[in-house]
């Protein structure tokens, strides 16, 4: 049997509704007062279903009243539900809170060695010049290390890089005391003309000290053409203190290797006017004997080569006092230059 | 000479007014002559001190003052041996840290049982006055008028300010030995003029020649020339002459007698190496020749064997008074009392001279001018120089040997100078330069035709003038400039992989360190290794005798550097290294000595690389103790095999490779030392088949040596093995918008087989669908082989898997897997 439509009822109930909506704390309430009332069996519902059962006329009056109860109920309804639930978002976030200041497990990124950060700025200045990066043994044959580099024998040249020999004496073998030992590999090899640079480890038996170490690292370059000239090897050292270190004045002042004439240690003006020339290279035109060790006309090609000193650089650019620091692989130093600079 | 007193060189050369000392070390050091250390002649603190009490004790017969100095902010106790000193004398005092002449420090010293803060100085201390004798230097006169004060500058005070300047000079310029050399170098960079004590006029002759009293054997290459002089007289051991005593101090030469400053001052005057003795004690005549069988010199402390060396001999006795190129035998010094003194300057040939001072390992001043070549045509003025410093004695000269002079010309086309320097020179300035440096220069037709002075061992060709030109004009004056390379960059794989490899390790959380490739007897044994089983290279001069070979894996030493990091009280290291290790060939030698400025021939070339060690570029990592920080909220502890295996992966990662692991790792293969690690959890690493690595954690009894935490791990890798292997270029492709099917197998191994094994049979079997591959459930029961269970999802880019494809792809995967011994155990 179908109910019979009951305005006042209906208010009544929805007075009753707005009560209940009023009075819930939480959306578990809430929801079961829309149940209560728009459930199968709510009295919104069988109200609803009785206007079918009224005469047309009575209808559309019941109708509308019904509409406005409803729309009425939901308002409030909706009205709660936001308020309810931004309460209880609030308190689940509330509930949620950690002390951020807990410290959290952490597996740290690793780092490259300042001599590794060096020494691929320095390569990628010579590749973007188009240089190709060369390699060469550490322990090299004395040819090499010395003859093939024109040192005079017996001349105290010889003695100027405190060379360690290899065992047993007539090996002839060296720890090589510059990478210009790679000079003559490079030029038997390679393709003239050649501009090629070499970064590795080379050895002279001096006890460490805040400056010194018996195992270091050099860059060297070395380019072979025709018409090169000292102004050539001046724009090219120039430049390259440009690019690791900013506007640079340098000055290339005399020196003497067997290997170069006329050679020359290149100073950098360190800290602007006023500040202090540095050594950063040793450097000068390939000597005619070193392109005819390998095979190279000097009447038609002329070269440059320069070494550069990695530790050095190292030290200039990222402030570190003392060789030890650089070569007794304490990670705590390491660690500072946690993936770059 | 290192030293130069700027005052002594100030008499041979102009300068202009107003060059400071800076200024003259700033000139020396753009004409090559590196300023290492420009300082005072005396450095304070040197004070007025004024004597409060003065106790006169007695020790072992020698009476010394105990006192009590006021020197303004404070009393010094100073110890003063002088016999001129007294309670209320006003003195020079040099307290601690002042350096006075002959670079004498002054540091607090313990003396007769007290402490004394300095020291009251003699004029002679201050490089002033020749003679001790007569005691401190006192300001009594001064301090009683109250012109002066305790604790007021003493050096101001007495006029005692000069400059001593350090220079390194290279081995090349043997003849700036010498403020002749040196003057004329600061004469080249400034143009005032120049006094060549070498040509004066009042050096150019020796004393009237006594035939008979030295003889010279024939056909002794070596020796360039020998002058030789005999004086006699009571100046010879006198105390030095004032003047020349200061010189000498300040140049940092301390002599005893006037003969002995007569013969340093001529050295360093002109730079030919002058020897003295006491004439009184040899017996005339004598010979100079080679040294015989068994003959032998004490030189320096030393007994040297003189066969075949040039000496200087008692023709009655055979006995060895000077060792050229070395020095006067010990004993002979022209000391006090000696009353006639022999004279000897000369010159050698360079080759010889170093030879004999490689040889005998010993270097003198003597040596080290003779090795860089001495100018021949100097040694007779620089013995006359000595001789003129002995007034009223009586002189001959007993030897006057000076070989014929070869002159050198050298042609220079000036084009090919400018050409090489990058800059146009004029070339009359070419012309003045070259003079002024001491050459005599012709020109014509665009040459240069450049006679080289005697002194100048380094202009030997053309070259070697063009440089000169470049440094005497100066080398400020070439514009920069830059090459255009045209040549093609290659860029090397090695490299390229090494960097990509440090990249892999610092990412995954390792820090990189260097360590040096040394290693030793006491290093295998911690690291329970047997160096014979190692290609072991040795250094014939280590700087270490504890670590006299080269490593031959890196873990060799990073271990130990990993270990000194734990020691430093780190709680967890993660550390790897890049470096070169070195395995012996043993192949033949190459021991031929060809000559300089000579292409070898192939067969030679290739005889020397056949020589060489192979020396492979490796990769090596240590993890050991905490790899996590803060860990609160994690179980594990410490690191392990797992954390290599992760490095590994990251490896992989990088390089866009997958490596093949086995187990074990195989036993010693070139350059990997895995005795080194855990033969349970240690793995050998293979690319496409090829050996490139080992890693797992390190033997616990290697653990325990080096104090390293518990299953510390490691992994060594071989980059040129690993860059060898060919790869395909990286293509990208689209990822498949079909849907995947995921399947499970669970599978029961074989008694010998490995995860990674049956992974690797599922990949087989997936073939290309395969998406992902992952790992979910272990389960063991004891006694039973593990049954591992996988979820695989498949997914094909070209179509939907439909029920046949699947079916197709699951039999392949259980096939292949049984057949490597698996046992499915259940699929869904």
């Amino acid at each position: 049997m179908n109910a019979v439509f009951d305005s006042s009822a209906l208010s009544s109930s929805l007075k009753e509704g707005l009560k209940q909506i009023e009075g819930a704390q939480s959306s578990e309430e809430l929801e079961s007062v829309h149940s209560k009332y728009f459930g199968s069996q709510g009295l919104f519902s069988l109200a609803s279903k009785s206007i079918g059962s009224l005469q047309k006329d009575e209808r559309k009056e019941a109708g509308e009243f019904f509409g406005r109860c409803k729309k009425e109920f939901d308002c409030a309804f909706l009205k709660k539900k936001e308020e309810v639930e931004a309460k209880e978002e609030k308190e689940k976030l509330d509930s949620e809170r950690v002390d951020m200041t807990l410290p959290f497990t952490r597996f740290p990124m690793g780092s490259l060695h300042p001599i590794t950060l060096a020494s691929r700025k320095i390569e990628a200045f010579f590749t973007s010049l188009g240089w190709s990066l060369g390699e060469g043994p550490e322990i090299e044959h004395a040819w090499y290390n010395f003859d093939a580099l024109n040192f005079p024998p017996d001349h105290p040249a010889r003695q100027m890089q405190d060379t360690f020999y290899m065992s047993p004496e007539e090996s002839c073998l060296v720890l090589r005391t510059q990478t210009s030992s790679t000079q003559v590999r490079e030029l038997i090899s390679g393709p003239l003309p050649l501009y090629t640079a070499s970064i590795g480890k080379v050895f002279r038996s001096d006890p460490l000290d805040a400056f010194h170490s018996p195992v270091f690292h050099q860059c060297e370059g070395l380019a072979v053409d025709e018409g090169l000239s000292v102004s050539d090897l001046k724009g090219v050292l120039k430049a390259l203190c440009a690019y690791l270190f900013g506007e640079a004045e340098i000055r290339l002042r005399p020196s003497y290797f067997p290997f170069t004439e006329p050679s020359f240690e290149m100073d950098m003006l360190f800290g602007g006017e006023g500040g202090k020339w540095v050594e950063l290279a040793g450097a000068g035109m390939v000597h005619p004997n070193v392109l005819k060790s390998a095979g190279v006309d000097p009447e038609k090609y002329t070269g440059f080569a320069f070494g550069i000193g990695i530790e050095r650089v190292a030290m200039l650019k990222y402030g570190i006092k003392d060789m030890h620091d650089l070569v007794e692989g304490d990670e705590r130093f390491s660690r500072q230059f946690a993936m770059g600079e | 000479m290192t030293v130069i007193d700027l005052d002594w060189m100030k008499e041979y050369v102009d300068t202009p007014a107003g060059s400071s000392p800076q200024k003259i070390a700033f000139a020396l050091t753009k004409m090559g002559f590196e300023e290492e250390k420009l300082s005072p002649a005396i450095t304070g603190p040197l004070v007025v001190g004024h004597v409060l009490e003065c106790v006169p004790e007695m020790h072992k017969g020698h009476e010394i003052h105990f006192c009590k100095i006021d020197i303004g902010q404070k009393v010094e106790e100073i110890v003063c041996g002088a016999p001129n000193i007294a309670k209320g004398s006003w003195v020079a005092l040099a307290l601690p840290g002042a350096v006075l002449a002959g670079g004498f420090l002054i540091l607090p010293q313990p003396k007769y049982g007290h402490t004394s803060n300095g020291m009251c100085c003699s004029f002679r201390e201050l490089g002033w006055k020749g003679s001790t004798q007569d005691g401190i230097i006192l300001l009594d006169d001064l301090g009683q008028k109250g012109e002066i004060k305790p604790g007021e500058d003493a050096i101001e005070l007495l006029k005692i300010k000069g400059w001593k300047l350090d220079v390194e000079i290279t081995p090349n310029r043997g003849y700036a030995l010498s403020y002749r050399g040196m003057a004329r170098e600061l004469h080249c960079a400034w143009g005032g003029a120049y006094r060549d004590p070498a040509l004066s006029p009042a050096l150019s002759s020796l004393p009237r020649l006594k035939e008979g009293q030295i003889e010279v054997e024939e056909g002794m290459e070596e020796l360039y020339c020998l002058f030789a002089a005999r004086a006699e007289g009571e100046e010879i051991s006198k105390d030095p002459e004032d003047r020349i005593f200061r010189r000498l101090a300040l140049s940092d030469v301390i002599t005893k007698t006037q003969a002995q400053a007569a013969a340093s001052f001529a050295t360093l005057e002109i730079g030919c190496p002058v020897e003295v003795m006491d004439a009184g004690k040899i017996s005339f005549p004598l010979q100079v020749r080679k040294g015989k069988a068994g003959e032998k010199a004490k030189i320096l402390g030393k007994e040297i064997e003189c066969e075949g060396r040039v000496v200087v001999c008692q023709k009655n006795d055979g006995k060895v008074l000077s060792l050229l190129g070395m020095g006067t035998a010990s004993g002979l010094e022209a000391g006090k009392g000696c009353k006639e003194a022999l004279f000897l300057s000369y010159s050698l040939d360079p080759s010889y001279a170093s030879r004999l001072s490689q040889s005998l390992k010993i270097s003198t001043d003597s040596s080290y001018r003779l090795e860089r070549g001495v100018d021949s045509r100097a040694c007779k003025p620089a013995l006359s120089r000595a001789l003129s410093l002995l007034k009223g004695c009586s002189f001959e000269t007993l030897l006057s040997l000076e070989k014929p002079w070869e002159e050198r010309v050298i042609k220079v086309e000036t084009k090919k100078a400018e050409s090489i320097l990058g800059e146009e020179i004029p070339e009359e300035k070419m012309v003045k330069e070259l003079q002024e440096a001491g050459c005599e220069v012709k020109s014509e037709d665009g040459r240069l035709f450049v006679k080289i002075p005697s002194w100048r061992y380094d202009l030997r060709e053309a070259v070697d003038v063009e440089g000169e030109i470049g440094r005497l004009v100066g080398y400020d004056l070439i514009k920069p400039g830059l090459p255009e390379n045209r040549a093609m960059a290659a860029s090397s794989p090695l490299k390229k992989v090494e960097q990509k490899v440090q990249d892999a390790f610092a990412y995954a959380g390792l820090n990189e360190v260097t360590s040096y490739p040394f290693v030793g007897e006491k290093d295998f044994a911690l690291l329970e290794e047997s160096p014979e089983d190692l290609k072991l290279m040795k250094i014939a001069n280590p700087l270490y005798d504890s670590r006299p070979f080269m490593r031959t894996d890196l873990l060799s030493t990073l271990l130990f550097t990993c270990s000194s990091n734990v020691h430093h009280g780190l709680e967890g290291v993660k550390i790897f290294e890049t470096g070169r290790v070195f395995l012996a060939s043993g192949k033949s030698w190459f021991s031929e000595k060809p000559p300089r400025g000579e292409r070898l021939s192939d067969e030679k070339l290739a005889a020397i690389e056949c020589s060489l060690p192979s020396q492979p570029l490796h990769a090596a990592a240590v993890l050991s103790g905490k790899g996590f920080e803060n860990n609160w909220q994690n179980e594990r502890e410490l690191l392990d095999y797992r954390d290599v295996l992760q490095v590994l992966n990251r490896l992989e990662e990088r390089l866009r490779l997958k490596f093949e692991i086995k187990q074990p790792a195989s036993s010693i293969a070139s350059g990997f030392n895995s005795s080194l690690l855990h033969p349970g959890r240690s793995c050998a690493v293979y690319l496409k088949g090829k050996l490139i690595g080992i890693a797992g954690e390190i033997n616990p009894r290697t653990i325990k040596n080096l104090g390293l935490f518990d299953h510390s791990c490691a992994l060594e890798i071989d980059l040129e093995a690993l860059a060898s292997v060919p790869k395909e270029a990286f293509r990208a492709s689209s990822p498949s918008l079909y849907p995947s099917v995921k399947q499970d197998f669970s599978f029961e191994t074989g008694s010998k087989m490995s995860c990674g094994e049956l992974e690797e049979c599922i990949r087989k079997g997936a073939g290309e669908t395969l998406e992902g591959l992952e790992l979910f459930d272990v389960y063991k029961e004891e006694g039973e082989n593990p049954s591992l269970t996988f979820s695989v999802r498949l997914r094909s880019k070209e179509k939907t898997l439909d029920s046949q494809d699947i079916t197709k792809i699951r039999d392949s995967i259980i096939s292949i897997a049984q057949a490597a011994g698996a046992r499915l155990k259940g699929n869904c």
